[in-house]
């Protein structure tokens, strides 16, 4: 058979071309809290590479601005962030430090997830610092409820449809399953807190509201006297006094809050304190977002039933 | 074959155009996709109170206002070296020891300006900074203005920042009791390097009593400053700063140029998690300038965090300006409590060993800031 150079080589170019022509490259996507890191893998999948800046286990308002947070932020073709002033202290610090103008505000590679979604706690009238650390436009964990999560993912499908068209079907199919499966959770989760009556928490700080809404918890107090202000002996022997008159017996707080004061109220009432992960990684088990919510399901349900 | 061997190379000289024409549709894909996205973000935009409150009729609005702050500190001082000499920084009673007032805001897309006024006691006020910064391309921001010149870390902050209240005597005898402020433009550019490594360079008015204050017209200090910052692990980071700087003064001859190197070094561990309240931070600082005399200090300082707002630190300070009457020793122990991250009131202590007598000082001051939510420290 006689040799066919000129075959071989086109045959070789178009193989390249071919190869060349794919998508090789992910897209780099930074977050600020492990959740949206979570859901933006379940849709992204193999096309995105992900980082958040604060760890499962880190208060989130209080996450230092640290440079190699700027270095990251300098390669990102996207950041995705909470909101609701979650990180006022510290995102505009990283997104100045970064010096990257495709994670600049109003571009595409800049997405508020606040923006989709209603938020509960919105305080009226005239706020200042007096009242603690509000939040003026409302309670900023809206990531603990399910419902969320899926008004989330279709934020970040739409964004990520943007920056990768050419992968819009993957994300779509993603999407769909991602909906699906909270919606398949959801319902079984929701059951199982049905089924118990006394739904009755007292809560360190005011982080699970949306949690609450979503499976009929009644949260009846906060053991911080104002939010981020530390509880005086007043406002315990108060709290103690609302726990005994209303047969509380659950005490709630996220693992990154010093439980030195719910577990005084647990002493004095026979309440029990149930430490849950706010974000996903706050405790070990957690390495997703739906396995987070499980985990606060069969606590919740385990405080509930065994007081 | 032959016939193979067609197919392919028509493929291949054609492909590019199929390509591009591919690339066209969509293009025009996603010009579509973005406005769709901006309409549904304008739709799905909440009804901010703010919007309510604003008057258009009467033309008033506080939509495009910029944040302000305002930081106080409050000072009582005790030094044992009493008040008869009225050049006495530090003087035994009860003072003001500043206000300052910060305004910032996007002038444009393009620009974002901060400006600091502040008062010293109850009458001194003046423009302590006024920087417009801008970035202008992949890892380039410029600045200008009058600013903190970024030579060592000290000299960058701004009083209500300082760990200590007596500022160290290396940065007093070297850089002077204001330190470096100018008016100057520079530029700052993030290097493409896996860990934090920034070059920054500028130039400056060199209006500097101490150091420059040049009589010639042309007399500009030029600086230039590498910033560096390593992770060495998830809780602990250390960073390593290089500064040097030179501009001529008003002397003549061989002393008319002077010349400032510091170099500043960090270790900064602060636990993931509850354990986050137990926060260690050691600092090093070394500076020499040379006009005329070689002027030469240092300082090292350890802060602890003991609790969630609670902290307490110690420095030893060096100044030594060639000769051993020059030498100075500076000793502090400081507790601080911070109800807040708002508010911080600190006790001190400070011992100072000089030739001339030493000198202790007791301070307690209150540190305070209302308004705007600021950046948290790094």
């Amino acid at each position: 058979m006689k040799k066919q150079p000129l075959t071989i080589y086109l045959s070789f170019l178009f193989l390249f071309l071919t190869v060349t022509s794919v998508q090789a490259k992910k897209i780099y996507i930074v977050t600020t809290t492990t959740d949206i890191a979570s859901i933006t893998r379940e849709i992204g999948g193999d096309f995105v590479s992900v980082d958040s800046i604060a760890k499962g286990g880190q208060d989130p308002h209080y996450i230092q601005a640290k440079p190699s947070y700027m270095v990251k932020l300098n390669r990102a073709d996207l950041l995705i962030y909470q909101g609701l002033q979650l990180e006022i202290g510290w995102l505009h610090l990283l997104i100045k430090g970064a010096r990257n103008p495709k994670v600049e505000p109003l571009q595409p590679g800049h997405l508020d997830l606040s923006s989709v979604i209603q938020p509960l706690e919105i305080p009226l009238g005239d706020l200042d610092r007096s009242m603690g650390h509000v939040h003026p436009q409302g309670n900023p964990h809206y990531n603990l409820r399910p419902s969320n999560a899926i008004k989330m993912a279709n934020a970040i499908t739409d964004q990520l449809i943007l920056l990768d068209q050419d992968n819009e079907i993957t994300y779509r199919k993603n999407l769909n399953e991602f909906v699906l499966k909270i919606n398949d959770r959801l319902s079984n989760w929701k059951s199982r807190l049905n089924k118990i009556l006394n739904k009755k928490v007292v809560v360190f700080h005011r982080t699970w509201i949306y949690l609450f809404s979503e499976f009929g918890i009644n949260q009846l107090g906060t053991i911080e006297k104002l939010p981020g202000v530390p509880p005086t002996p007043m406002h315990l022997a108060k709290i103690k006094n609302l726990i005994e008159q209303n047969n509380v017996r659950v005490i709630i707080q996220a693992s990154y809050y010093d439980s030195e004061f719910s577990n005084l109220l647990s002493e004095k009432t026979g309440a029990k304190t149930v430490v849950l992960p706010a974000f996903v990684g706050g405790v070990s088990e957690t390495t997703n977002y739906f396995s987070t919510i499980e985990y606060i399901v069969t606590e919740l349900e385990n405080a509930f039933s065994n007081p | 074959m032959k016939r193979f061997g067609l197919l392919f190379f028509l493929i291949g000289f054609f492909y590019p155009s199929i390509q591009s024409h591919a690339v066209s549709d969509s293009k025009t894909r996603e010009d579509i996709k973005q406005l769709e996205q901006r309409i549904k973000k304008l739709e799905s935009r909440r009804n901010n109170s703010q919007v309510d409150n604003i008057s258009t009729a009467t033309g008033l609005s506080r939509s495009f206002n910029p944040a302000i702050s305002l930081n106080g500190l409050l000072l009582g001082t005790y030094n044992s070296e009493g008040n008869d000499n009225s050049s006495q920084t530090n003087k035994t009673g009860l003072s003001i020891e500043e206000m300052e007032l910060q305004l910032s805001g996007n002038v444009d897309t393009w620009l974002r300006v901060t400006t600091t006024f502040s008062m010293e006691g109850t009458s001194q006020f003046g423009l302590e900074e006024l920087v417009g910064s801008g970035l202008i391309a992949n890892n380039l921001s410029l600045q200008i203005g009058k600013f903190f010149a970024p030579i060592g870390k000290h000299n960058a902050l701004h009083k209500h920042k300082h760990p200590f209240v007596a500022i160290p005597v290396s940065n007093e005898m070297v850089l002077g009791e204001e330190g470096i402020k100018e008016i100057g433009f520079g530029a700052n550019y993030l290097l493409p390097f896996p860990f934090f490594s920034e070059i920054n360079l500028q130039i400056l008015e060199g209006e500097n009593d101490t150091l420059f204050a040049s009589t010639v017209n042309d007399g500009f200090a030029y600086l230039t400053k590498s910033t560096n910052s390593f992770d060495l692990s998830d809780e602990t980071t250390m960073d390593l700063g290089l500064a040097y700087a030179f501009g001529d003064n008003s002397l003549s001859g061989p002393y008319r140029t002077t010349k400032i190197f510091a170099t500043d070094l960090r270790f900064k561990y602060k636990p993931l998690g509850r354990e986050g309240y137990r926060t260690t931070i050691w600092q090093s600082e070394f500076l020499t300038s040379t006009r005329e005399q070689v002027n030469t200090g240092f300082y090292t300082y350890l802060q602890q965090q003991f609790a969630k707002r609670w902290w307490t630190q110690g420095r030893y300070s060096h100044s030594y300006q060639g000769s051993d009457r020059s030498d100075q020793n500076q000793y502090s122990l400081a507790l601080s409590y911070f109800p807040s991250e708002f508010l911080e009131t600190k006790l001190e202590y400070t011992h100072l060993n000089q030739y001339a007598e030493d000198e202790n000082q007791l301070f307690l001051r209150l540190n305070f800031t209302l308004g705007a939510h600021k950046g948290h420290n790094y």
